[in-house]
């Protein structure tokens, strides 16, 4: 089974002023999935401001450019796993915010565990 | 606590002993110096865990705490059990010592954060020792290696639960009894060893992929453990090129899951799947862990060439796309090294497509008198195949004919009596 483990952030939040300590235990953790033959994607997204939306609303397609200023939430990564259970997606989305919480305490930090829908 | 949270708790459970169980085992056994002691002190401590947490909760560093657990139990069994307290007098000691250390848990939580690559090896290894059958090296890897519970593995192999836990008891036994204890293959041993392991994670994907027995036509779950394990085993010897060629082979293959069988439950053949179905990221996952072998100046094994065949058809958006030369080129080399009429056949195939039906019915020829292929309907059936592309379809009817009574699945005849009809109606 597979589940895309979302990252999401609550609220402004300044990525520059991380210390490189977070990014440094998030990659070993990354290694350590892909290690353990659970990883089977994963990656960190641009902010933001150089995001695009493109809208369907009423009937009315438009673009819009980020930074979205009502957003209060926002993905900032994902990992994609290929697991058992769902138990074990959340045991995973654990061990990355508890780095969170050693390395940048006073985030908010949301991981979304969602199971893929599999054909059939 | 409830239904629900009881469920959830022994569903925690069962993750973190997939998650961490190898670890756990590969760290007790160099204490103890014995896989199979390993094994059971770590299901002991699961016990414990299914009784302890739906009450006390799930511990805030779980895998440390069935690590300071399992070490417990062990005291204890070395206590109780006269045989096990002269064997293991002095890891008695000093398993006692690192319980009794100011914080066991962050004691057990570094020990789990060292690097055991080495360990880890050794457990599958063991798990996979000659002395052992193929089915017990299959169960032992599972448990020991995988993280299955013994139910999983009973699930995924049709069977019952005691079966395997006997099967798992006598494996271990049988290991104590040749006097395997926790060593690493010499250097003498190694690759025999090695291929061995490569066999045990190539035949629990297969069981999964082909379904032998049972309803379905696939249990997608044991592909998936076969997978995890051979991603295991490149993480923990990333220069053996062909650990890097069975994990590459098995993403490739587990890749066209959903195009392979159709809506009725029959099997898709490769050139006429819905290539839009595969599975872009296990594809790139493989490619990406076949192209580490690219620096490697051995001559490739059979699992890198059979890595690298499946990776032409991988790269292939269409059929006719395919690099049939190459292909060709590759099933050559794969003859050579794993000599077998099905090769054999399958590269008489490739020819074919490479170089004109005519190379490959001289192929064909060349394997008339191998009996294993005499009552081989694909045998008849490419024949046909390469009639009909020289335009002889008289001949190419009578091979359809032929491969239509030697095959056993009613659909797959009905659709080779077709052919040769419609190939008599068009004389």
């Amino acid at each position: 089974m597979r589940y895309l483990i979302n990252v999401i952030h609550e609220g402004e939040l300044d990525e520059s002023s991380a210390p490189a300590q977070l990014f440094e235990d998030m990659g070993a953790y990354v290694g350590k999935l892909a290690a353990d033959g659970v990883l089977v994607d994963g990656a960190g997204l641009e902010p933001t401001e150089k995001a695009t939306r493109v809208v369907l609303n009423q009937g009315d397609v438009k673009t819009v450019d980020g930074p979205f200023a009502e957003a209060k939430e926002w993905v900032g990564g994902y990992f994609l796993v290929q697991c058992r259970s769902q138990a074990e997606a959340v045991e995973i989305a654990k061990g990355s915010i508890e780095i969170h919480r050693k390395n940048v305490p006073d985030w908010n930090v949301v991981h979304e565990v969602r199971r893929i829908i599999d054909e059939e | 606590m409830s239904r629900a949270q009881a469920d959830v708790v022994s569903e925690t459970v069962e993750a973190v002993w997939r998650m961490e169980s190898a670890k756990i085992i590969a760290v007790l056994a160099r204490t103890v110096n014995d896989v199979g002691l390993a094994e059971e002190l770590a299901s002991d401590a699961v016990v414990a865990a299914i009784e302890q947490w739906p009450e006390d909760g799930v511990p805030d560093r779980p895998a440390a705490w069935l690590m300071v657990t399992a070490k417990r139990r062990a005291v204890d069994r070395i206590r109780r059990d006269q045989n096990l307290k002269t064997k293991y007098a002095r890891v008695a000691t000093e398993l006692e010592a690192s319980g009794q250390t100011e914080d066991p848990i962050a004691h057990a939580e570094s020990e789990l954060d060292d690097d055991i690559g080495d360990e880890l090896l050794r457990v599958i290894f063991c798990a996979c020792h000659p002395v052992l059958t193929v089915e017990a090296r299959t169960a032992l890897t599972l448990k020991a290696a995988a993280g299955l519970t013994t139910g999983e593995i009973a699930r995924a192999y049709l069977t019952g639960e005691p079966t395997v836990a006997q099967r798992i008891v006598r494996a271990k036994r049988k290991l104590q009894k040749a006097g395997v204890t926790f060593e690493a293959p010499t250097a003498a041993e190694f690759g025999e060893r090695l291929e061995a392991v490569l066999e045990v994670v190539y035949l629990i994907f297969n069981e999964g992929y082909t379904a032998t027995g049972g309803g379905e036509l696939m249990r997608p779950e044991l592909c998936e453990d076969a997978q995890r394990l051979a991603q295991r085993l490149t993480a923990l010897m990333p220069d053996q090129p062909e650990v890097l060629g069975l994990a590459a082979l098995l993403d490739f293959q587990a890749s066209r899951t959903r195009a392979r069988i159709d809506a009725h439950g029959d099997p898709v053949p490769l050139p006429e799947q819905d290539r839009t179905k595969w599975d872009r990221l296990l594809i790139r996952r493989g490619l990406a862990t076949l192209h580490r072998t690219s620096t490697s100046s051995e001559d490739p094994g059979p699992y890198r060439l059979q890595a690298a065949i499946a990776a032409c058809h991988a790269r292939a958006f269409k059929a006719e796309e395919t690099d049939w030369r190459r292909i060709a080129g590759l099933y050559s080399r794969l003859l050579s090294v794993q000599p077998s009429p099905v090769v054999a056949l399958n590269r008489a195939v490739a020819f074919g497509l490479a170089f004109g039906p005519q190379t490959g019915l001289d192929l064909l020829d060349q394997l008339a008198d191998v009996s294993s292929l005499k009552d081989y309907h694909l045998v008849p059936a490419v024949r046909g195949e390469m009639l009909e592309r020289l335009g002889r379809k008289a001949a190419a009817a009578t091979e359809f004919d032929h491969a239509a009574e030697l095959t056993d699945n009613e659909r797959e005849r009905a659709q080779l009596r077709r052919r040769a009809a419609s190939l008599r109606a068009g004389l």
